[in-house]
């Protein structure tokens, strides 16, 4: 959804996120549905500005969210206030699952298909009856003992189902039974939130959704920095399908990305496994050796994803050009493969291993913004190289000199051996380029003024280091140098410093005719024959003409207009800004209501219209079903009832067959670090978790008593992310000076702290102290039969500018959610003490 | 001459043991092909010889799979290991 859509819902619950503080031009929005009447509710463990702004606060101990969604599920199933119509016709609640699934409830909290030894399931019990599903995320590959030839019954038959609801392996009658036990009373047991507080949620969004009105859900890290951060966003989903919030004006679920392009940095990824938008990385130990067997394993069979061949061939041209031709796969071995989870924090644990030499960081502070902050020293301090890219000196640049493990005496300058490159970059008003937002939204900006002195964009960085690459290797005959040699790299430059052209760069993402270079109008247009080419499929039309940057365009919506803003830069794909937006209107394709009109099929002109970009096959009537008989692929084995053109049966996927790593649905654990024990199963944690405790990296035990507190950590509206750049402005660095521990005052009165006492918190990874800030913001919760206590800590101080303060992260240690190996920072356990860290002895250092 | 012994016995010993979950079992291993790989990354750089380069992409090779099985998508890929194994077993470094 757009996040101007927002002001369309009528009830909208901000969790996992301090919306107002972190998020205020979005929060805006919110504000504005408020005042149209909606509700606003905040879930989080402490009382924020968005918690003031809100309806309802609901307290919750951090990490208990499933809990708490879970129990929302239950009452929406047990007080039978789906939406009914919307949920029978486009979610999977009808499909009948294998016999040989086990829910959870059966199996002590863990699903049929779990292996012991790897800590990993094996999905085939999750399956469709007779039929396997492949996943709708970037990888498609299905991890089942035997996949041969399954997926082939997609095309013979729609989804076994009972639309009666009373077959016992249907999903509604097993999420039935999933969340029996998730009653009011056992939601206030294990996160500590009031059961009347919880109703009156349960009432206030299970009354503002169906057909006249519709609700949002928006969060940010508190939900994804968990060992089942992935689940928690699941959890939302199911419930966004069964009220009929997807697809509709004021409905979704909105996830607030932290940095201002992360969105962008997630499509033309930055990240180790994907290919632009969401195509596979290829894996040397899964079927894609060659570009034949990665197409076979990775195509899916019927939706939208059929079309994966044309996307990746055609990225192939975009990236490789006139060396990429038929004969050669279209120099499909280029492509790096991967051989195991090369993420941030298993790099991190090879770094300390000596296995990396050499590390560019650009646009982060890994030191102040990774978890376990002083084992990412010791890693960075057995580099032979290092280049940081910042427009401030950070911590990761100077921690050889400044660093904890320096202060500490562990290690001294001289004895770190790792050569660190400085290089000043330029910051957002000093270059062009575009930004994606949170709602996919691409934004083009202009370069206002040229960098100081040195200081140089990123894209000029990455050119020339490229350009350089290239030579060094013009001449080489290794194969593995290939790649580089045949890579496209060629982008105009202008001005006395050669800055290459990022709309020329934008150009490429877009797409083109091989043959005449003509930019590519819509995906519609990519072929799989190598006759085009282009960077990023899900982008294409943002650059439809030389000269037409859609992302540029500044037309906003009058009063008078639809409010799509359609004029307003580009939204991916295809400038659509509800996804799905199909399932806005009934089976006959009316709107669901007038109130809450978005798409609809006009039967006048045969064709699916309305007030955004329809995601949906145009022409597509609504009472079009697949022709069985046919063996349909792709679209044509979607009905024109079938909104969720992305999944591979159409439907919104209430029950996950594939894809997820840690089980089919969302079930509560306890998080890896807890003071608790697991109230509703004997698995105490999630079993699929990524977990690597070493030495420098011990976790602590489930009920340790010498760490007996949760500890969360989280941002400041006045320092921006890791903080650099706010830290050295002296008017944003003196609203928050020095960093704090926020603790409640009835944890101060056990403790005998009081307000600005200097405190100690420790974890088996390290210890910092910091001021104490008592406050009524935070307060214990009564779970699991004792009395919790809470602290919380911002991550966004360092050594580094006007305002210091020590480094909550290195309290945190390193482990991750099985389906992104992202790190928890929301809740671990520390120890709190009155005091201060007692200051090494100078023998000691050296 | 450099006793790449070493590095052969920690990979043995994970074949034998075969480890699944915990990634720091494979850490020994890890740190000894590191060490082979510093050792053959000086004498590459003393000598430019074909046949010392060849030797450190060897060794290069068996980092990514053992470090691949360190930290796995999935199930660690123990036939990969054993042929990285074999094709180490006749490795001479000087």
């Amino acid at each position: 959804m757009a996040l101007w859509d927002l002001a369309n819902a009528d009830v909208i619950t901000v969790m996992g996120s301090n919306m107002a503080e972190n998020h205020p031009v979005a929060f805006r929005f919110v504000t504005q549905a408020q005042q149209r009447g909606a509700t606003v509710i905040h879930v989080d463990p402490r009382f924020t500005r968005t918690s003031a702004m809100a309806n309802i606060h609901a307290p919750i101990r951090s990490g208990t969210d499933i809990a708490f969604l879970g129990g929302l599920i239950r009452y929406i199933l047990y007080e039978d206030k789906w939406f009914k119509e919307f949920a029978l016709a486009f979610t999977n609640i009808a499909t009948i699952i294998d016999d040989s699934f086990v829910d959870a409830e059966d199996g002590g909290g863990v699903f049929s298909g779990f292996q012991e030894a790897s800590g990993s399931y094996l999905q085939d019990s999750w399956q469709y009856k007779g039929e396997m599903v492949p996943p709708a995320i970037a990888e498609h590959f299905v991890h089942v003992a035997d996949s041969q030839g399954r997926d082939a019954e997609l095309t013979k038959h729609p989804p076994p189902s009972d639309p009666t609801l009373q077959h016992s392996n249907c999903v509604y009658q097993i999420m039935r039974r999933h969340y029996a036990r998730y009653t009011p009373d056992m939601v206030e047991r294990v996160t500590g939130c009031p059961e009347a507080i919880f109703l009156r949620i349960c009432e206030a969004i299970t009354e503002n959704s169906g057909r006249e009105r519709t609700g949002a859900f928006c969060y940010a890290v508190g939900w994804t920095h968990h060992a089942f951060g992935v689940q928690i966003i699941r959890a939302a989903s199911i419930i966004q399908g069964l009220l009929g919030n997807v697809g509709r004006p004021g409905g979704g679920v909105l996830a607030l990305r932290g940095h201002c392009s992360i969105q962008g940095s997630t499509d033309i990824p930055t990240l180790y496994n994907m290919l632009p938008t969401y195509l596979p990385q290829p894996n040397a130990f899964s079927p894609h050796a060659t570009l034949e067997e990665f197409l076979k394993t990775e195509t899916v069979p019927t939706g939208w994803w059929h079309n994966l061949p044309k996307y990746m061939v055609s990225l192939l041209k975009a990236w490789y050009g006139e060396h990429a031709q038929p004969e050669n796969a279209f120099c499909y071995e280029h492509l790096p493969k991967l051989t195991g989870d090369q993420s941030q924090l298993p790099m991190t644990l090879a770094m300390v291993e000596g296995v990396v030499k050499g590390q560019f960081v650009l646009g982060q502070n890994p030191v102040v913004g990774a978890v376990n902050s002083e084992l990412v020293q010791r890693g960075l301090a057995r580099l032979e190289w290092l280049v940081v890219r910042d427009f401030a000196m950070t911590e990761t640049a100077n921690f050889w000199l400044k660093g904890g493990i320096v202060q500490s005496g562990e290690l001294s300058p001289q004895r770190i051996g790792t050569e660190v490159f400085f290089f000043p970059s330029a910051m957002a008003a000093e270059k062009e380029g575009t930004m994606t937002n949170t709602t996919r939204l691409v934004q083009w900006h202009d370069k206002v003024c040229d960098p100081p002195g040195d200081s140089r964009s990123d894209l000029w960085f990455l050119y020339h280091l490229g350009n350089r690459l290239k030579e060094v290797y013009a001449d080489s005959h290794e194969p593995r140098d290939a790649a580089i040699q045949a890579l496209t790299w060629e982008y105009p430059v202008s001005g006395s410093m050669a800055e290459p052209s990022a709309a020329a760069v934008l150009r490429e993402v877009n797409g083109y005719t091989v043959a005449d270079r003509k930019q590519l109008k819509s995906f519609q247009q990519i072929k799989d024959d190598g006759s085009t080419a282009c960077g990023g499929w899900m982008y294409c039309g943002i650059f439809p003409d030389d000269a037409d940057n859609r992302s540029r365009a500044r037309r906003p919506d009058g009063p008078g207009d639809n409010g799509a803003h359609q004029g307003w830069a580009f939204a991916w794909p295809d400038n659509r800004r509800t996804l799905y937006n199909r399932a806005s209107a009934d089976l006959l394709g009316q709107p669901w209501s007038e109130r809450k009109r978005l798409v609809w099929w006009d039967a006048e002109r045969e064709k699916w219209t309305g007030n955004d970009t329809p995601d949906f096959v145009l022409t597509k009537r609504p009472d079009m079903r697949p022709d069985w008989s046919k063996r349909p692929h792709g679209m044509d084995a979607l009905g024109g009832n079938d909104p969720f053109i992305m999944e591979a049966d159409g439907r919104c996927l209430l029950f996950v067959p594939s894809g997820l790593k840690d089980g089919p649905l969302p079930t509560h654990y306890e998080p890896v670090e807890s003071p608790v024990e697991n109230q509703l199963y004997p698995q105490q944690t999630n079993p699929a978790a990524k977990l690597w405790p070493r030495p420098g990296n011990e976790l602590h035990a489930p009920q340790d008593p010498r760490f007996p507190y949760v500890f969360t950590t989280y941002r400041l509206t006045e320092l921006h992310c890791g903080g650099i750049s706010s830290r050295v402005t002296p008017h944003t660095a003196e609203l928050q000076p020095e960093a704090f521990v926020e603790l409640s005052p009835e944890l101060a009165a056990e403790l005998g702290i009081a307000n600005l006492d200097w405190t100690v918190l420790r974890t088996a990874r390290g210890a910092v102290e910091v001021k104490a800030l008592v406050t009524e913001r935070m307060r214990p919760f009564m779970t699991g039969g004792k009395r919790v206590h809470q602290v919380g800590m911002p991550w966004v101080f360092g050594w580094e500018g006007y305002a210091h303060g020590a480094i909550a992260n290195v309290l945190l240690a390193i482990f991750g959610d099985p389906n992104t190996s992202i790190h928890t920072t929301k809740a671990l356990t520390c120890a709190l003490s009155k005091g201060r860290l007692p200051q090494p002895e100078p023998a000691e250092r050296g | 001459m450099v006793d790449t012994g070493e590095a052969l016995a920690a990979i043995d010993r994970l074949l034998v043991e075969r480890p699944e979950k915990v990634g720091h079992d494979f850490s020994e291993a890890t740190r000894r092909l590191v060490a082979l790989r510093e050792h053959c990354v000086s004498r590459w750089r003393e000598t430019q010889s074909e046949a010392d380069r060849r030797n450190l992409e060897r060794v290069n090779a068996a980092i990514s799979v053992i470090v691949g099985g360190q930290f796995p998508l999935g199930s660690v890929p123990w036939p990969t290991i054993g042929k990285v194994r074999d094709d180490l077993s006749d490795l001479v470094v000087r």
